[in-house]
């Protein structure tokens, strides 16, 4: 095959996959943000403030560990790679802060509990609506394949991270468990305050509550 | 003078921000619809970014077809122009070029508008089998689709408004209305597309027709 070939497809594919998954926190974010108001979708609203939340709290253990440890926080300045985004900075100096990221190798990774987040709070959607899904309201096999591919891209998210040398081995893992965490017990627990309400991301209707009509 | 400083960076990191979303939307939009499609089991959403996917991969083989006939003067040339205008980065700016006709943000933008205005519209309109015309969960949907059509059609033309007079080098008004026509074109070619595969299913981008089969009671 010519080389031309390999180069258009490094071109044209490979590189806007990866520059994808440079930015996808931020992406993601965003674009939630955006669905929510042009789709007029409230768990879309509840899904972006406990993203925003976990965000919060990651980024807060992350200031603990750097307290506790200085030495080993390393500055990453706004043209590094691992810390590229598309608003991050921008936000900072619009918050008055130092656009220059401080990165510890212990303190859990934001970009990873984004992700697991959503990985877990896709979990928590199939455990909540067992029920509507077992009646055949939608395809479980459609959502079982989705689950599992939901899996492989926070692997390779996870690798990706790791290869590319932006988080250590414990950061990383312990920011894919805290965002899985986070994105199961929240969901759980939104969906038993609001009566499964503000998760029903699906647009399902609820047996239960149908039941509980009648 | 140093509050004047500090209004100076705040504003030009705000403009940053809206220059950012603007330029990156349909990259975000796609990325976005795909990814949540994914970890949520959201299908239509997937399907809805393939759609946009095969959209800019023809606008592509568009753009080469139509640089391949004309001269240069259709290509913006040079590294700045093409770090302004091009909604991803350019991988090596030593060959970058950007072309503008048909225009790739301009086709998946007023694709995306066409896409999502079509199925609050059928949102809209669709009875359900049970319930009646006039019941809350009846007007909240209706309600839901009069508020999704106006907050698309005013967000999108703002971004269309943005990107043609603010980044005026970026678009031309051939490569607008090429890219803006087959951006409606596949709009619809691909909600039609997906109605017919599973109208319950695949092309509701709002989430709320599974609510209206006749086993569901709202």
């Amino acid at each position: 095959m010519p080389i031309w070939v390999f180069d258009k497809f490094d071109k044209n594919i490979i590189y806007p996959v990866i520059y994808n998954l440079q930015i996808l926190p931020e992406t993601l974010m965003c674009g939630i943000i955006i669905l929510a108001i042009i789709l007029g979708n409230q768990p879309l609203v509840a899904l972006a403030l406990s993203l925003v939340f976990t965000q919060l709290i990651a980024q807060g253990i992350g200031r603990i560990i750097m307290n506790i440890q200085p030495d080993s926080a390393i500055a990453r300045t706004s043209i590094d790679p691992c810390s590229v985004g598309i608003l991050s900075k921008s936000w900072a100096r619009l918050a008055g802060s130092n656009p220059n990221l401080l990165w510890h190798p212990m303190a859990p990774s934001i970009y990873l509990s984004t992700i697991g987040f959503f990985a877990g709070w896709g979990i928590a959607l199939q455990q909540i609506y067992k029920e509507e899904i077992d009646s055949g309201l939608i395809k479980k096999s459609s959502l079982v394949t989705t689950l599992a591919l939901g899996m492989i891209l926070l692997a390779l998210a996870f690798a990706y991270r790791i290869y590319s040398g932006c988080e250590s081995f414990m950061g990383a893992t312990a920011g894919t468990v805290l965002g899985l965490m986070f994105g199961l017990l929240g969901c759980i627990a939104l969906s038993y305050v609001t009566d499964r309400k503000a998760t029903n991301l699906w647009g399902i209707p609820l047996l239960k509550r149908n039941r509980s009509r009648k | 003078m140093g509050n004047s400083a500090e209004g100076l960076v705040k504003q030009s990191a705000l403009l940053e921000i809206l220059s950012q979303i603007s330029k990156s939307f349909p990259n975000t939009i796609t990325a976005t619809l795909f990814v949540l499609g994914i970890m949520l089991g959201k299908i239509a959403w997937i399907c809805i970014a393939g759609g946009a996917i095969v959209l800019i991969l023809v606008v592509g083989v568009f753009q080469k077809l139509f640089g391949s006939l004309t001269t240069e003067e259709y290509n913006v040339p040079g590294a700045a122009a093409v770090s302004a205008c091009s909604i991803i980065p350019p991988n090596s700016i030593l060959e970058a070029s950007f072309s503008n006709i048909p225009s790739t943000w301009m086709s998946v933008t007023f694709f995306y508008l066409t896409y999502i205005v079509m199925n609050a519209l059928t949102v809209y309109n669709t009875k359900p089998t049970k319930a009646h015309g006039d019941s809350i969960t009846v007007q909240h949907r209706k309600s839901m689709g009069t508020l999704s059509i106006i907050t698309t059609v005013i967000l999108l033309i703002c971004m269309v408004f943005m990107r043609y007079f603010l980044w005026g080098t970026c678009e031309s008004i051939i490569g607008t209305l090429v890219g803006g026509s087959m951006g409606v074109g596949m709009g619809i070619l691909w909600w039609q597309l997906l109605a017919a595969c599973g109208p319950d299913v695949y092309p509701d981008i709002h989430g709320v027709m599974v609510g209206l089969k006749p086993r569901a009671m709202y």
